[in-house]
């Protein structure tokens, strides 16, 4: 079977290749993994984004919180390994696994001035999700692939509804994190020509996998 | 193990590379010397390439069929005139002695005749591929390995009536050349022929030929992923560490790019 199959040309990434780029992106675009409020983030910079705090009735300047992601690590279909239940990787299919680390402002007390002493209290979660590939084609060789996460689970967390709790907020991180990231036609197909896309992403052979013409 | 990229074209894709290959190599400018006939001759010429046909054959053979090469020429011809040369004297016999009028004596120069030329030849060749990494840019190249035809189409005829013409042009300027112009462009057409004619245009395409590269890829090392987007968005760099190519058959031939990062 050829590559290129029905079409004129052929690109593919590998699962390799696909976690390279997410260091190479989060190695230099670091403030995609770390959020918080002040006082854990106190400004927009490279390595960090700031976001306001939870706002509630009754606590000065609202709820400090933070959090921190690690680089998500990819596993192409078929997986590696056995995914925790209820996960199932399936074809064109896709799972991360990251740690997620909470860290909320804790207040207690106050000082003369009436302002609460903060404490951090944090907990670091282990996440497993799985997510599909989706293609943004814009014209010739101008496109790109990112992920969609679809399903997340927080293991070890008990009572179920907090699990459930956690899973949608994860969920809802994870989207928004991968949002931003692209990973342009230049770098599945090495920049080799500018695709003009006809069908893909699909996942198989622990590769992202796009066809097209050029032009 | 699996390259981490892979990006392959069929045929069809490998003709449209082609042409941005031949559009990328631009026009070419080549120089030399030969002769025609008896006659020096030096000559410059622009050359690019255009067309032609893409048929990937493994493992890494690249045949291009009916590439056009169009060039123009400005050829130089070295023409000694010395052989009109004229040196004449009169004597008239009287019973006092010889009565000689002055000598006359006519010396012709070595001219240069110019002649510009455009026409177009056809290649067929077979390329083979080169990856190189140079000065920190990864180059995939199809170089010309062996030719299956060079045909220079009607040009040696049409070079041949070219020079003819520029040479007649030519010896019009030169002074008392009027009473033997008809003889010395004669005698000078007569010491070349289409032969000598074909032997210098040879040469001359060849030299556009003549380890002729067409670049396929070419892409820094340390490849751009995305651009910067200030203020909090640096570059996202990624290293291309090894870049392979060659043509593979399975169901039908690809030319395939393998490349580690």
């Amino acid at each position: 079977m050829s590559l290129t199959g029905t079409h004129h040309a052929f690109a593919s990434i590998d699962e390799r290749g696909v976690n390279r780029a997410l260091q190479a992106f989060f190695g230099a675009r670091p403030h995609y993994l770390h959020y918080g409020s002040a006082p854990f983030v106190t400004g927009n910079s490279i390595t960090e984004t700031q976001v306001s705090p939870i706002a509630f009735p009754g606590v000065a300047g609202g709820i400090a919180y933070a959090i921190d992601l690690t680089i998500p690590v990819v596993d192409l279909y078929p997986p590696d390994g056995t995914l925790p239940p209820p996960l199932v990787l399936g074809p064109d299919q896709l799972s991360l696994t990251t740690q997620v680390t909470i860290t909320i402002g804790c207040m207690a007390g106050s000082d003369s001035d009436g302002k609460g002493r903060i404490t951090p209290v944090k907990t670091t979660l282990d996440v497993v999700a799985i997510g599909h590939p989706v293609s943004v084609y814009f014209s010739p060789g101008v496109g790109f692939v990112r992920f969609a996460v679809d399903q997340v689970l927080v293991e070890n967390v008990a009572p179920p509804s907090l699990q459930a709790v956690l899973d949608c907020l994860i969920k809802m991180i994870l989207n928004a994190v991968l949002s931003s990231v692209e990973l342009p036609f230049d770098i599945v197909d090495a920049g080799f020509f500018k695709l003009i896309l006809e069908a893909g992403p699909t996942i198989a052979d622990n590769q992202i996998e796009i066809w097209g013409d050029v032009s | 193990m699996p390259s981490d990229l892979i990006a392959a074209i069929d045929q069809t894709a490998a003709n449209t590379l082609l042409g941005a290959a031949e559009s990328a190599l631009g026009t070419l400018s080549k120089s030399g010397s030969g002769s025609l006939g008896p006659l020096g001759a030096s000559w410059s010429a622009s050359g690019s390439f255009t067309g032609g046909t893409v048929a990937l054959s493994p493992p890494d053979t690249i045949a291009i069929d009916g590439l056009e090469i169009d060039y123009s020429l400005s050829l130089t011809l070295s023409i000694d005139l010395s052989f009109l040369d004229i040196h004449i004297q009169i004597c008239i016999p009287t019973p006092f002695g010889d009565f000689c009028l002055p000598p006359i004596n006519i010396d012709f120069p070595t001219i240069s005749v110019t002649v510009p030329f455009s026409s177009s030849a056809t290649l067929s060749a077979d390329f083979g591929l080169d990856v190189h990494l140079t000065a920190g840019t990864w180059f995939v190249d199809a170089v010309i390995q062996s030719i299956t035809q060079l045909d220079l189409g009607a040009a040696a005829v049409l070079l041949l009536t070219a020079i003819g013409a520029a040479i007649s042009v030519a010896l019009l300027a030169i002074p008392f050349i009027g009473l033997v112009l008809s003889l010395a462009v004669a005698f000078i057409t007569a010491a070349f022929g289409l032969a000598d004619v074909t032997g210098l245009l040879g040469p001359i395409v060849s030299a556009f030929v003549s380890g002729l590269t067409f670049n396929l890829y070419q892409q820094p090392q340390n490849f751009q992923v995305l651009p910067a987007a200030p203020p909090y968005n640096p570059a996202v760099m990624v290293t291309l560490a090894a870049v392979a190519a060659g043509v593979q058959a399975s169901g039908k031939n690809e030319l395939v790019l393998s490349v580690d990062i």
